[in-house]
């Protein structure tokens, strides 16, 4: 995994690349929105991690710049901008995920893994989290090594919820991937799945805990970390 | 403020109030003068007298067939025959006599018959009052000469008094009563006139929103006097929308250098393995907290109005609840969110995130794990946030900032206080013992709803059906 940190503070960066180095990913820090272009331009990054204020123009810039010439790695702003429509204008700029200074190494690392696991370009990877491995592509579910059997729904449900663990999924998301099935959903068919989902993952000690937040949607947390 | 300007009388009212206060003290100085002249000059009244009973005689007379007839006019029955106070004749210049109440009196009193009579004279016949006074004049009826003669000589207050009120009447009041009416009328219309462009200025002032700062008066179409009143006010609203600006500068700067700093110790004590660094970890995550009430504080400041869209609150709600989901169970605490007939309204999404979040956050920190809290929308243009703490809660109340309202509000509570006010809207807090705290914001709906609006003090509200979002 490669990782591209773009801060202009060196104690910050050194700092950042510290705790990234400490997860076993490789990562290139640089100052400048030039050097991250450069960058880019020259090697694969897996995630770009960037500040808004930088010495030679603004992170937002460079984020535009890099989805305007198709690439799709997922990008984490970090920076100082707390206000919601601050974060709304570096989502729209084409960020995946905001994180507001200041934040502690635990959150950081959540957050990257969050988005690795999201990327296009890891949906055949396997995805870990917890005590369980989720292979898309064969939708295998295995918990030390040992295969976990669920049935086609609960499969689907899993792959949403993993793929987005730590975010609130609506539940007409997970209802859109069950009605790809072709049949028709009775009422509670997504409460069924979930509820069969999460004695399942209590049953293998998974790790991971399913929450209904009511009126919006399903979360999947990872309590093995934090 | 407006109610208590509205209430104060109009400068046209004022100026109109002053016009009469004045005539009506110059008409009273005028009266007094001209009574003394009168009163005190006892030749200028007995004219007076004679002028006015003369008048009187002259109005009984009147020719037909060529001959002569008098009636005594009803006000004049003093001059009734044989009276013993007044006598008088009234004869042509050839010598005809049309009236007379008198024999030797009118020889004593009145000229001789056989001179020709000058058309006005007067005679007093004793000195000081009660005024005794002979006279005569001369007037025109159907072209001919009449002379009438008349001499008051005893009992003549009624006649005196009546001959001053017909002059105050006919040389003072009258006279004074056109001119108030013109001068009156002609000061109103000025005044109107030239107040129209303060009024229209004072309408744009109104009309100013103290949250856009490129709002400005136009002063185009005013007098100069006006129009640098309105220029002041516009110097003063791009000096506001300047004060605004280098706020939001400001807010940035601040936020920028104080969180870059805090990031860099938080992650220096994530690398430190110890339980006296995980507690500074919750010192700077509180300082961090601070920072970013102060930073929205201040952006509070800078917001401009005319950037408000309409808002779906159910949109809102349920998009807050999926955001602070996973913060809210990483701290032991649950979430929900509830539509209830939630309605449309004009505002800034960012802030009311914002509003919606720092109660979550109040909630969650002010409550023990396993609390559940909920977000819910409607009916209408309301927004609340319950948690149902319940006992627990209302036992450790007085520490809680969610139990607290009016002045006692913290920081948190402040801003959504503020973001209420800066929607027109309300914000208030409630609490029972056997439920939790209820925070509710309530603003003005986007159009008019059909059913009646509900009132914005959440104790008054109805109780929902199936218990969610009760009011507390």
């Amino acid at each position: 995994m490669r990782i591209l940190l773009v801060e202009d503070s060196p104690r910050l960066r050194e700092l950042l690349i510290e705790t990234i180095h400490k997860a076993e990913w490789r990562v290139d820090g640089v100052e400048t929105v030039a050097d991250a272009r450069a960058a880019i331009a020259v090697a694969p990054y897996d995630l770009l991690l960037v500040d808004l204020g930088l010495p030679d123009g603004d992170g937002l810039d460079l984020v535009r710049g890099i989805r305007a010439d198709g690439h799709t790695l997922p990008v984490l702003i970090m920076t100082a901008r707390g206000a919601v429509d601050e974060r709304i204008a570096g989502l729209d700029a084409g960020a995946d995920d905001y994180l507001v200074k200041p934040f502690n190494h635990f959150e950081l690392l959540a957050r990257c893994r969050a988005l690795l696991r999201r990327a296009p370009a890891h949906v055949a990877d396997l995805i870990e989290l917890g005590h369980v491995a989720f292979d898309p592509t064969s939708a295998v579910l295995s918990c030390a090594g040992e295969p976990v059997a669920l049935s086609p729904r609960e499969r689907s449900v899993l792959a949403v919820l993993l793929r987005n663990a730590g975010a609130v999924v609506p539940k007409e998301r997970i209802e859109a991937k069950l009605s790809e099935f072709g049949d028709e959903l009775s009422a509670n068919a997504i409460e069924l799945a979930i509820s069969r989902l999460r004695k399942r993952l209590e049953g293998i000690e998974a790790g991971l805990a399913i929450e209904t937040v009511r009126g919006a949607g399903y979360l999947l947390r990872d309590l093995t970390h934090g | 403020m407006a109610e208590r300007a509205a209430r104060r009388p109009g400068l046209v009212a004022t100026i109109a109030w002053g016009i009469v206060f004045f005539a009506v003290v110059a008409m009273a100085a005028q009266l007094v003068i001209v009574f003394a002249d009168y009163y005190f000059d006892d030749a200028e009244l007995g004219s007076l007298m004679i002028e006015r009973e003369t008048a009187l005689l002259a109005q009984g007379i009147s020719r037909q067939d060529g001959r002569w007839r008098f009636e005594l006019p009803e006000s004049d029955g003093g001059f009734g025959p044989d009276s013993p106070t007044r006598v008088a004749r009234i004869r042509t210049a050839d010598g005809t006599r049309i009236f007379s109440n008198c024999g030797d009196q009118c020889r004593e009193h009145l000229l001789p018959e056989e001179i020709d009579p000058p058309d006005r004279w007067t005679r007093l016949l004793s000195q000081g009052k009660p005024i005794a006074v002979a006279g005569g004049r001369s007037v025109q009826i159907d072209g001919q000469q009449v002379i009438i003669e008349i001499a008051i000589l005893d009992r003549n207050e009624a006649v005196m008094w009546r001959a001053l009120g017909h002059e105050f009447a006919d040389h003072l009041a009258i006279p004074m009563l056109l001119q108030l009416v013109l001068v009156l009328g002609g000061s109103l219309v000025s005044t109107w006139l030239a107040l129209r462009p303060v009024k229209a200025a004072a309408r744009q002032a109104g009309a100013i929103d103290p949250l856009d700062p490129e709002h400005k008066i136009d002063i185009s179409q005013m007098p100069r006097e006006v129009a640098e009143l309105g220029a002041a006010v516009n110097r003063s609203l791009a000096r506001i929308g300047r004060l605004m600006r280098e706020q939001k500068l400001f807010t940035t700067a601040v936020a920028h250098e104080i969180r870059t700093p805090l990031a860099m110790l938080q992650l220096e004590l994530g690398q430190i393995d110890s339980p006296r660094a995980r507690r500074m970890e919750k010192d700077v995550e509180g300082l961090a907290r601070f920072v970013g009430q102060i930073t929205a504080l201040g952006r509070l400041e800078a917001i401009e109005r005319k950037g408000f869209k309409p808002i779906d609150l159910a949109r809102l709600g349920r998009g807050v609840v999926a955001s602070m989901g996973p913060w809210v169970y990483d701290h032991a605490h649950a979430i929900a969110f509830v539509e209830r007939e939630a309605g449309t309204m004009m505002g800034d999404r960012g802030l009311l995130e914002d509003a919606l979040m720092n109660l979550i956050t109040n909630a969650v920190t002010h409550t023990p794990p396993g609390t559940e809290i909920e977000l819910c929308a409607g009916p209408g243009s309301r927004i609340a946030v319950v948690d149902k703490a319940g006992l627990y809660h209302a036992t450790a109340s007085d520490e809680a900032p969610m139990a607290k309202a009016g002045d006692s509000l913290g920081m948190g509570l402040e801003i959504v206080k503020r973001i209420a006010a800066l929607h027109d809207g309300r914000f208030a807090i409630s609490a029972d013992p056997a439920i939790g705290t209820m925070a509710v914001l309530t603003f003005p709906p986007l159009a008019p709803r059909t059913h009646e609006p509900r009132t914005m003090n959440p104790a008054s509200l109805p109780h929902s059906g199936n218990q969610r979002c009760r009011v507390i």
